[in-house]
This record gives C-alpha cells, sequence and structure tokens, in this order.
C-alpha cells in the first residue's frame, strides 16, 4: 500500500482527503477531511516518532538502538518539535 | 524499506554516503560516538598527550597551539598539567555557554568526552615531535632562529643550512594540516555536544576559542610562577 503523502509534490502546499473509502462495506465518503498534524509529518519523521515511543522515550536507549550519539537523537527531536509547531501554526492559519 | 533503516537513514541524514562519508567520520565522528565512550577514549587521548608532551618536551600551552622551546625546561609534571588544564578549560566553558545559549540543556559528559578527542590531531602534532622523528632537528632550527632574531635578512639563508631541514618543512606542513583538523574537530564536538545550528555553533565556537585561549594562557602563567618556574 502506498505511504500517505501529506505534502503536495508538486507544489509543496498540504494535502487535504477528499475521499474516504470501506473495504468492508465498500461505502464511499466524499468531504473535505484534515489529516491532523501527525498525518501531514514526512513519513521517515512519522517512523522515528513510532520508534521513539517504543523506546519508551529515551534518548539513550534510541542513540543505542540505532547507533548514533545521543545528542544527534536529541538534534533530530528538536528538528521534529520545530516542525510540528510549524505545522499546528499552518493549520491554524488554515482554519 | 525496513522503519528501522528509514529510521536509521533519517538520524544519520547529515552524513555524506560511500567515502565521503568515512572522511566525513574523521572530521565529525561526534554523530556517532557519545557519553561515556567517547569521555574513555579521550581521557586515553589526554593521557597519551601528556606522556608524548614530557617525552618530546612539548609545551601544550594554548587551546589551539603547541610549542617547542629548549630554553625552557620545565619539569614533567608541569609539561603534562599544560595538556590537562586545556581540556578542563575548554570543556567546561563550552559546557557553560551550551548551558546557557542550548535548548534543551545539553549534558556536560559529552563536553568532557567531545572535546578530549577533540585533542587527537594535538597529540599527533606532538608525536611527530618526539626525539626520534623531527625533535632532534628541531634544536639546531631554534638555536639559528634565536641567533638570527636581530639579522632577519639572514634568516632565510641561515635556516637552509639546518641539518634535515626539508624533512622539518615537511612536518611543519603535516602539523599544519593536523591544526586545521583540529578546529573543525573540535567546532564539531561543540555543534554536536551543545545540538547548537550551525551558525550559532560558529559564533559561540569562535568566541569560546578566545576565551579559552586567554584562559589558558593565564592558568599556565600563573602555574609557572606560582611554582616558580
Amino acid at each position: 500500500m502506498p505511504v500517505l503523502i501529506g505534502q503536495c509534490p508538486s507544489c509543496g502546499g498540504p494535502l487535504h482527503v477528499r475521499s474516504l473509502w470501506c473495504n468492508k462495506c465498500e461505502i464511499s465518503l466524499d468531504g473535505a477531511f484534515s489529516l491532523g498534524t501527525l498525518a501531514r509529518l514526512r513519513h521517515e519523521e512519522q517512523e522515528f516518532i513510532v520508534a521513539f515511543v517504543k523506546a519508551s522515550g529515551s534518548l539513550k536507549e534510541m542513540a543505542q538502538r540505532f547507533k548514533v550519539s545521543y545528542p544527534t537523537v536529541r538534534s533530530r527531536l528538536n528538528e521534529l518539535i520545530a516542525r510540528i509547531e510549524q505545522l499546528e501554526q499552518a493549520g491554524e492559519h488554515d482554519e | 524499506m525496513m522503519s528501522d533503516e528509514v529510521v536509521r537513514q533519517y538520524l544519520r541524514k547529515d552524513e555524506p554516503r560511500g567515502i565521503w562519508g568515512t572522511l566525513w567520520l574523521c572530521v565529525n565522528p561526534f554523530t556517532r560516538v557519545d557519553g561515556w565512550p567517547a569521555l574513555g577514549w579521550g581521557v586515553f587521548i589526554v593521557a597519551a598527550t601528556a606522556v608524548v608532551a614530557i617525552r618530546a618536551q612539548v609545551n601544550f600551552d594554548g587551546v589551539m597551539d603547541l610549542h617547542v622551546n629548549p630554553a625552557f625546561h620545565a619539569p614533567a609534571w608541569f609539561l603534562a598539567f599544560e595538556g590537562v588544564a586545556d581540556w578542563l578549560i575548554v570543556a567546561l566553558l563550552f559546557w557553560a555557554a551550551g548551558a546557557i545559549f542550548a535548548r534543551p540543556r545539553p549534558r556536560g559528559l559529552d563536553f568532557l568526552g567531545m572535546l578530549a578527542i577533540g585533542r587527537l590531531p594535538f597529540l599527533l602534532s606532538g608525536i611527530l615531535l618526539l626525539p626520534s622523528l623531527l625533535g632532534k632537528l628541531m634544536g639546531p632550527l631554534t638555536t639559528i632562529l634565536t641567533q638570527t632574531a636581530q639579522h632577519p635578512d639572514q634568516l632565510l639563508q641561515q635556516i637552509m643550512t639546518v641539518p634535515g631541514i626539508w624533512w622539518i618543512m615537511v612536518g611543519m606542513a603535516v602539523m599544519m594540516a593536523l591544526m586545521l583538523w583540529g578546529a573543525f574537530l573540535n567546532f564539531f564536538a561543540v555543534k554536536e555536544a551543545s545540538g547548537l545550528e550551525t551558525g550559532p555553533a560558529i559564533g559561540v565556537y569562535v568566541a569560546g576559542v578566545i576565551v579559552a585561549e586567554s584562559i589558558s594562557k593565564i592558568v599556565i602563567a600563573m602555574t609557572i610562577y606560582r611554582a616558580g618556574l
């Protein structure tokens, strides 16, 4: 299954969901659905968050598992925090 | 691609690929080594530097430099002390700078370990000056430099008569390259340990080196005065 993307590959603008599909009863719903902040993150950023939660939020464990230094993990986390804040601000402007 | 590989690539996204990646790790190994392992390697480098300083009679009398002065016969403890003092001054100063400018507050352990590893180029420079290498050739050179201080016009002519002058020149070129490597290695140690962005990290590093160099000179001069050397 293709990975869901939150940014337009053409202009970089935020993407919105226009249609939902139920595989079980085959109902289709059309409308303007929000992706939410986490879904707007890049695939690798989402994977980082999943790994971070699985590591109980331990930077040290992340550093050991992925064989990078503790400050490198902390630096990526800082970048991610800044990006989430940016997306939240952009979301507020959209509303 | 497996999730772990995606995360690993995301964490290492600033590292170049292939042969450049290996070269990059020589300049910035601090994306891989940290904490207690970094401190362990660093303490080994600082201790080895102290041994080399004593054997080669080299003064590590500043955070970014070293000198050979045959006229100054320093005791072994003092030669060892200089290198340790340089490391601790730099580490503690940048730790303080990191605590002021970086958010979240960085770990002191990383500054101690990474900046101790940053002493590696200075250790290698000191090794080049061991008596069995360039050390034995440096005596005649420093004598000529002292003698021709009053007659700078004769300096080049006199220097060319020093035995092994070409080896000394090659050694000096290697040492210049090592110093340059040291400057970059220490910069990345500060950048990674603090977590600062490149721009602010350059500012903190340049200001920190100037302040640390001044503190180091003062501490060493006070030690010389107090010990009556």
